[in-house]
């Protein structure tokens, strides 16, 4: 062994060079992967530098007047700014508490579930992502507005009054989040189902043959197998804390509820896209991710200590 | 240590990217001083060449830009097709979608000439600062018909150039029976009629036509506008003062002011709260999509409509099958008995032509678009002139009515079910260009949804509108004053448009938060809007009477 290299689990610490040239079959098997990412996630960020410029397509990228941090001061110093990071923050906090822990149970039922009705419930369960956003809000004014929805023709008939639901901002949050958990439920419970495909069945034999009832298995066996799956799609789900989607809030919003429903996102489409302010939407948008990859590796390193499973 | 060193090198190098681009500084503004300069330059009286036809000794050929247009029924147009002919100038068209025009004018490949209608932002950074766009101002020598629409129409004038002094746009002049701005207070008679309710005039017989209707129907016969701008929403307004304008305005001695504050907003909020309040409005106005509109507006129980129910309307949506829609007089009220409507300024609608600066043939193209400002043919027995631009040729696609009968017709091929708009904008025309003016005032002898809105706007509207009129959406603003509307205006319409809203549902008291509405208006930049607003109407006022 050549002085200064080390023996790691059984194998010669080569050099670099050689490492790559020895399995160079899977770089190869990488490179398409890797390029793709070079040109598309990192060859853009060359335009990061309009966040800090005046930007004009004529003038294009390099031409246009450096305006240092004059984008992000607007943005902070703006009469909404406050309230939008309070709306952002706040949908976005109670989609992931209510939408993420639904999906684990369901995977966890559906495991326990045999035979054609588990892929019956599976299909019906599944259909609802394909819905277009669009579909999706329009099924929301139909369902609840207050001459002829089916939820106020419900109410009636109980002898109560009509709810003007989509004009009540107190009602906009609930509505937006549990749509949304209905809509993205099934879906997102693949991953876990999956994860649980993975149980070592003698595991399960073992635990009946102990007289472990049904609870105690998906609790002491298949909880525990899908936890690493668990942490880290939590930990990937707190790394977008600070972005809301734009499209289906901006659909559902209007002149009632837009105290609550105005985020960063719409706000952006608005004033930057709408307004073709490039530079201003740039920053925006710069500022959220900063915040989100923030998060993102303070969920990682709690989770590390915590549970010694994290991203990196 | 590795992610150490590698940290740091990210670090630097990011650094330096950044402190790279800030040395374009200098350059940006150094440009755009020189294209001021050269815009005073430009806009002395030039010397008229007379045009005579075909343009060019040897036929040339241009290409033009369309955006996003309709090519079911063909891929060219019968008025281009006249215009080639009659100058000599072959047109080979490209077409893109207007999402990808941002993505083709980055692309530096551009056509000879455009044929549509940019945003401020493009026209100030191709034109203004990039230089990209022809100044017609240097070509106006060969354009005798545009030189005499700018004495006829100095607004037209004023609306095309830019802050620079230069011209990069042909723009649109149009005078019809439809020009009437956001004046569309659109009414289904017969559904007055059946209840036996009178068309109101004032605004205590519309309070008493909507309870009547109520009473008779079952539910609210209005459906107001959600965004408070258009329809029945300025012929209310107007009632409650002498404001016709329920934004922006200027006094007599040309001073701008903004409406969102006023006594006079206040006073039509709280007549619309009282109207919602009692259910004589739809309570959902707010969010009702426009297939839902439609589909009320055809139910036979609304009378008060808009327009994405105004302009749908079809015979067949009607008991007997024959058009019951026409317009509402302005309204009347103890705050104000005159019946006036804000006035239009009939310019800068439709779409435009913008010329490459870095063309060939921007001569001869001026020339070639010339032809969409004449008055009359520009060769005999073609029937190509400015009105052509909208409605195809007269004597051919269209033809005055009998004299004295304020009426003209449109020739519509069989295939066509009779439908002139579709045959207009499937194979005449792309877009409206151009001067049209031919047919002012007079409606057409098609018996259609747009003759019955054509004679609404004749009998009850045109004639009360004003002369006068603020010309907000014509303006143009320099870059400082780009950047505080950029800044403040978003935020404000936003919150302005969600107040109204929420006055008139109730959702805010309008007696105990119009103070705090106003205050936070004012918190929001409002003053620092209208003095920009007042800067930009002065230069208008300045360009108007050169």
């Amino acid at each position: 062994m050549k002085k200064g290299s080390k023996k790691i689990s059984g194998v010669s610490r080569l050099s670099l060079g050689t490492r790559i040239w020895r399995a160079r079959q899977y770089y190869i098997l990488l490179l398409p992967a890797l390029v793709y990412v070079l040109i598309f996630c990192y060859g853009p960020m060359y335009g990061l530098q309009i966040a800090f410029k005046d930007y004009k397509m004529a003038l294009g990228i390099a031409d246009s007047r450096w305006v240092g941090f004059r984008n992000f001061t607007d943005f902070f110093g703006g009469y909404q700014f406050w309230t939008l990071i309070r709306n952002t923050f706040v949908l976005s906090i109670y989609s992931l508490v209510a939408s993420f822990p639904i999906p684990i149970l369901l995977a966890l039922i559906l495991n326990e579930l045999r035979g054609k009705f588990k892929r019956f419930t599976q299909t019906v369960l599944y259909a609802p992502h394909f819905i277009s956003v669009v579909v999706l809000v329009g099924m929301l004014n139909v369902m609840f507005s207050p001459t002829m929805g089916v939820v106020n023709t419900f109410l009636k008939q109980l002898g109560m009054e009509p709810v003007y639901f989509l004009g009540k901002p107190e009602i906009f949050r609930h509505l937006y989040v549990w749509s949304g958990v209905w809509q993205t439920m099934g879906w997102s419970c693949i991953i876990y189902l999956a994860a649980l495909a993975g149980v070592d069945p003698s595991l399960h034999e073992a635990a009946e043959i102990d007289g472990a009832t049904r609870l105690q298995r998906i609790r002491y066996i298949n909880i525990p197998t899908i936890m690493p799956t668990i942490v880290i799609t939590l930990i990937l789900a707190v790394g977008r804390v600070a972005t809301v989607g734009y499209e289906k809030i901006y659909l559902m919003q209007n002149d009632l509820n837009i105290d609550v429903s105005e985020v960063i996102s719409t706000y952006v489409y608005k004033r930057g896209i709408l307004n073709t302010s490039y530079s201003f939407s740039t920053a925006v948008g710069l500022f959220n991710n900063v915040v989100n990859v923030v998060l993102l590796l303070i969920a990682n390193m709690i989770s590390r200590k915590v549970s010694e499973t994290s991203l990196f | 240590m590795r992610k150490k060193v590698v940290s740091v090198l990210l670090t630097a190098a990011m650094v330096a990217s950044l402190t790279a681009c800030q040395n374009t500084e200098t350059k940006t503004s150094t440009t755009a001083a020189s294209e001021n300069n050269s815009g005073e330059e430009e806009t002395q009286a030039p010397e008229t060449v007379e045009v005579t036809y075909p343009i060019v000794d040897e036929p040339i050929t241009v290409t033009g830009l369309v955006v996003s247009p309709d090519t079911t029924y063909s891929e060219d147009r019968l008025v281009w097709q006249k215009v080639e002919e009659v100058t000599g100038i072959n047109i080979e068209w490209e077409f893109i979608d207007q999402e990808a025009l941002s993505t083709y004018l980055a692309s530096n490949d551009w056509p000879d000439f455009f044929h549509v209608k940019f945003t401020s932002g493009v026209l100030n950074d191709y034109g203004v600062l990039g230089g990209r766009f022809a100044n017609i101002y240097d070509y106006l020598q060969y354009m005798p018909n545009l030189q005499q629409t700018f004495e006829d129409y100095p607004a037209a004038k004023a609306a095309a150039t830019e802050v620079n002094g230069e011209m990069y746009e042909l723009i649109t002049v149009e005078k019809s029976a439809t020009t009437v701005g956001s004046n569309r207070p659109y009414v289904r008679t017969d559904v007055l009629e059946k209840a036996g309710v009178e068309m109101p005039t004032t605004v205590d017989e519309f309070y008493q036509a909507l309870v009547d209707l109520k009473e008779f129907y079952g539910e609210a016969s209005y459906i107001p506008d959600p965004k408070q701008s258009e329809y029945w929403s300025p012929i209310l307004y107007g009632a409650f003062g002498t404001e016709v304008e329920m934004a922006y305005d200027n006094d007599k001695d040309g001073k701008v002011y903004c409406n969102y504050t006023s006594d006079q907003m206040k006073k039509y909020l709280e007549f619309m709260n009282k109207l919602y309040e009692e259910g004589l409005i739809h309570q959902e106005f707010l969010t009702l999509d426009n297939t839902v509109r439609l589909d009320l507006a055809k139910s036979g129980n609304v009378a008060f409509i808009g327009g994405a129910e105004g302009n749908n309307l079809q015979a067949a949506d009607f008991e007997d099958g024959e058009f019951h829609l026409d317009c509402g007089v302005p309204l009347t009220s103890e705050y104000d008995d005159t019946q006036t409507l804000a006035g239009v300024a009939g310019v800068g609608g439709g779409s435009r032509i913008v010329i490459n600066a870095e063309s060939d043939y921007v001569k001869e193209i001026c020339q070639m678009m010339d032809i969409m400002y004449a008055t009359e043919e520009v060769v005999e027995g073609s029937g190509l002139y400015g009105t052509s631009f909208c409605y195809g040729m007269e004597g051919k696609d269209w033809d005055f009515g009998p004299e004295g009968s304020g009426t003209y017709t449109f020739h519509t091929p069989e295939s066509y079910d009779g439908s002139f708009t579709v045959y207009q904008y499937g194979e005449v025309i792309w877009a409206n260009l151009g001067r049209v003016d031919a047919l002012e005032g007079l409606v057409t002898d098609t018996v259609s949804n747009n003759q019955a809105r054509q004679q609404g706007f004749v009998k009850n509207v045109l004639p009360y509108m004003e002369e006068d009129y603020f010309p907000l959406t014509l303006f143009k603003f320099n870059e400082d004053e780009q950047y505080v509307l950029d800044n403040r205006l978003a935020d404000i319409d936003s919150y302005v448009q969600s107040m109204k809203g929420k006055f008139i549902t109730g959702a805010a008291d309008i007696e105990t938060e119009w103070e705090t509405y106003c205050n936070t208006l004012n918190d929001m930049g409002l003053q620092e809007v209208i003095e920009v607003y007042q800067s930009a109407y002065d230069r208008w006022v300045a360009a108007v009477a050169e």
